[in-house]
């Protein structure tokens, strides 16, 4: 499965590489447009805290 | 779905330890506001009122079912309570509150005093800890200061240090800022990252038409600049942290909830419990006029629901109708909800929109026209392969390429948690030997990756948002050890325990109560484990099937042609939006063996291509805790694929939630690869599952589960089944309407489009 880059700058992801390539032959370049689109997804999921007190963080 | 507290419930309690600070903070609303009653209160709460309040709280969770409630303690300054005290308070909150309902604890503190013996106190009673810093030294030191005029950065920064810590992160809930608009927006943001929060809140000094806030000569909306300032930079950042005021816009952006207070038009479902045992309204009034929050009442004279019926509380709770005239005219008005309460304040009453009205409006309407850029990893996928996702009859070969694509973005994660790893530390050891495992046995690495919580682990653990029993970096060592019994490798790592518990993900959970909080070394020998903590030795055979006094292995729900997980016991498990269970004793697990495998049979016999989607891409069933409303619940949740988690019923209705859920975990798959949705159209839709407008995600999520379940009714309506066609037509409306309204909407992507086309196909056919 080939993706789109993140940005015009950057090549493809691909998953099946980060499938199939050793763990620690894994490059930021490959890792980091997944984290960064899983992380955003749960930020849009997770951003509604349970307190609303707002003198609470 | 959770059923949510009734309106007239309070959800979060706000407990005023101790009414004095080390700090004197000029611009505090507690002591140089308007409102001066600390100066009669008694310096610490009591233990005669913390007991009363206990039971308040606990009564009223009782009597409206809540799952959760929240208990922050607050001051003044909690922490000069010592640590003896605060033990005490913590103690008798757990004591009196957990048998009744999940208890949240928080604390906001200023952190001068935070020391390594109050961190481990704040930590075994899993509180979470919020800290106020107002950005760098100058900012800071502006306001926050001690009496002898000696500023407090120092300090916090020695405490935040702490909370950065392995061993303490957990705990670490986040950062208040108050705005100085005198300071460099962006000097502050940068200082509050450099911090690793893992969520900050920016708040305005409280301020009313009657005392307004301090503005720059000509500077008519300086706070809305110097918001806008830093949202643009958190945006270009690509959001490295949750930030709770430009969260809660987005939300409500979208229709969503707000996050705070002081936005949206929610009910406000909170009270103040002073030292005193005076139960007050949110504590920001002090800032209006002198007696603001008080509602005449103690929690020795009233409960909760007397305090949530007070006039000025229940209009807080009101929503529009509770706002000026003007405020419901706004078009902004359902992200920014009128602003904080205290804030409208002039002229002896509330009646007017905020003192930042303008600055408000201006943030809201710079932040929904420059809305966060999406992340794409626009998958390239064939058509076909949504097309098969489409089909109504379930397609194995699509959920393999999911599973697939899962593992691979699993893999990114525990990458990612690896990266950021300090050299040598904990966890560093446990990399080593799943990397080594991944060259040997890759297969064991994938099997353990493809557990569902062992992604929400790693997504907690890059967020900082585990809490409780949650794990750090140093899980990567359990995952090696999983991994490496499942090759058959020796390996000797040493594995982090909770709460006495150590887990080891597919495998099984030790129970080393000597421990607490810590870590044991584990050995792995052929179809063996050597555990040793301190004086404790164990070995454990994790293939021999019941508990033993140190072991709960993992148990499996099985038929002949399919094995899950009864997942009861892995930390992460509790990520869905509902309560998991605890762990089941052999009965009630039992119980569940003989429900799934019956409910297996319904599916096969039913549905015969969702059971093969189901054996190719579900790992783990879910336990949850039943809620006081007794109903049959269930939910999966984003971060674990092939997840699902429900409270026990009976083997129709399993079959029909495993399908319904499992249809959801397809979604939060797909999602995960493909862009469905168009995300910078921010609507609500209206639906006929849910009173209120849903964003277009939501909506997608709904068509493509209510189809299968209506796919399900229509069988059984054909079998003659009693009730069925009224079922059947039920779901298949919904999702018919739906799809309409969704299409109307034009809020898909071309790939969403031909997903909700293809599902519509596929129903076309379907009985009136």
């Amino acid at each position: 499965m080939t993706t789109a880059p993140v940005r015009q700058d950057e090549p493809p992801v691909s998953l099946g590489r980060v499938r199939a390539e050793p763990l620690d032959r894994l490059s930021a370049a490959d890792i980091s447009p997944i984290v960064r689109r899983v992380m955003a997804a749960h930020l849009d999921q997770t951003r509604i805290p349970a307190a609303k007190f707002s003198s609470f963080i | 779905m959770p059923p949510g507290p009734a309106r007239a419930a309070l959800t979060e309690f706000v407990l005023k330890v101790h009414a004095r600070c080390d700090l004197a903070c000029d611009h505090c609303y507690v002591y140089e506001h308007a409102d001066q009653s600390w100066r009669r209160r008694p310096v610490r709460m009591t233990p005669e009122v913390l007991r009363a309040a206990a039971g308040r709280i606990a009564g009223h969770a009782a009597a409206h079912g809540l799952p959760d409630v929240t208990v922050i303690l607050h001051g003044g300054e909690p922490l000069l309570l010592g640590a003896e005290r605060l033990g005490e308070v913590l103690a008798g909150l757990r004591r009196v509150i957990d048998p009744v309902t999940r208890l949240r604890l928080g604390m906001q503190t200023n952190g001068v005093l935070l020391s390594e013996r109050l961190c481990d106190l704040l930590a075994d009673h899993d509180v979470a800890v919020g800290v106020s810093l107002d950005g760098d030294r100058a900012a800071n030191d502006r306001h926050r200061r001690f009496r002898s005029g000696a500023g407090s950065y120092d300090q916090v920064l020695r405490a935040l240090a702490l909370l950065r810590r392995p061993e303490y992160r957990r705990i670490y809930s986040g950062l208040l800022c108050t705005v100085d608009v005198r300071n460099d927006p962006i000097a502050v943001y940068e200082s509050l990252l450099a911090q690793n929060p893992p969520r900050i809140d920016f708040l305005l000094p409280h301020a009313t038409w009657d005392d307004p806030p301090w503005r720059p000569a000509g500077g008519g909306t300086a706070y809305a600049g110097w918001l806008r300032a830093v949202y643009d930079r958190w945006r270009a950042d690509g959001r490295p942290v949750s930030v709770r005021l430009f969260d809660s816009l987005l939300s409500t952006a979208g229709g969503g909830p707000s996050g705070t207070e002081w936005l949206g038009l929610d009910p406000v479902d909170l009270a103040v419990i002073e030292t005193d045992g005076e139960w007050e309204q949110a504590d920001s009034l002090k800032t209006a006029y002198d007696g603001a929050p008080a509602t005449g009442m103690t929690v020795f004279s009233h409960a909760a629901d007397d305090v949530a019926a007070n006039p000025l509380l229940a209009r807080r709770r009101s929503g529009r109708a509770g706002l000026s005239d003007e405020c419901r005219r706004c078009p902004v008005v359902d992200q920014c909800g009128g602003g904080l309460f205290a804030h409208r304040y002039g002229a002896g009453h509330f009646d007017h929109p905020s003192v930042y009205c303008a600055d408000l409006k201006e943030l809201v309407v710079h932040v929904n026209e420059n809305p966060p850029a999406p992340v794409r990893l626009d998958a390239g996928l064939p058509d076909d392969f949504i097309d098969r996702l489409a089909a109504l009859t379930g397609d194995r070969v699509a959920i393999g390429r999911l599973v697939e694509a899962q593992i691979a973005i699993v893999r990114a994660l525990l990458a990612e948690v690896a990266d950021r790893l300090p050299a040598g530390g904990a966890g560093a050891d446990g990399w080593a030997a799943l990397t080594a495992l991944d060259r040997g046995a890759p297969e064991s690495v994938a099997r353990i990756a493809a557990h569902p919580y062992v992604r929400a682990w790693a997504v907690d653990c890059l967020a900082g948002t585990g809490t409780g029993a949650r794990l750090g970096p140093d899980h990567l060592n359990a995952l090696a050890v999983a991994a490496a019994l499942d090759a058959g490798t020796p390996v000797r790592l040493d594995v982090p325990v909770r709460s006495g518990r150590l887990h080891l993900p597919t495998v099984g959970t030790v129970l080393l109560p000597e421990v607490g909080d810590g870590a044991a070394r584990v050995e792995t020998g052929p179809g063996s484990l050597r555990v040793t903590a301190g004086d404790v030795t164990a070995v454990i055979r994790p293939g021999t099937p019941g508990d033993a006094p140190r072991w709960w292995p993992a148990r499996a729900l099985t038929t002949p042609d399919v094995s899950v997980l009864l997942e009861d016991a892995d930390p992460h498990r509790d990520c869905h939006r509902l309560p998991a269970g605890d762990r089941l004793d052999d009965a009630a697990a039992g119980r569940w063996a003989e429900t799934f495998a019956a409910a297996w049979q319904v599916i096969r016999d039913e549905v015969p291509g969702h059971a093969e989607e189901l054996r190719t891409g579900l790992r783990a069933v879910v336990p949850l805790r039943r809620s006081g409303a007794g109903v049959s619940e269930a939910s999966t949740a984003r971060q674990a694929f092939g997840g699902v988690a429900a409270t026990e019923t009976d083997a129709g209705s399993l079959a029909v939630l495993l399908v319904h859920e499992f249809q959801h975990s397809k979604m939060n798959a797909l999602l995960d690869i493909c862009d469905l949705v168009d995300g910078t159209r921010t609507i609500g839709i209206t639906v006929g599952w849910r009173p209120d407008p849903r964003p277009a995600e939501a909506v997608l999520h709904g068509i493509y589960a209510h189809a299968a379940v209506a796919g399900i009714w229509r069988i059984r309506a054909d079998r003659q089944v009693d009730g069925a066609q009224a079922v059947y037509r039920r779901y298949r409306d919904w999702t018919a309407e739906a799809i309409g309204a969704l299409q109307r909407a034009d809020a898909l992507t071309p790939a969403g489009s031909r997903l909700v086309r293809q599902v519509e196909r596929s129903m076309s056919g379907w009985p009136a």
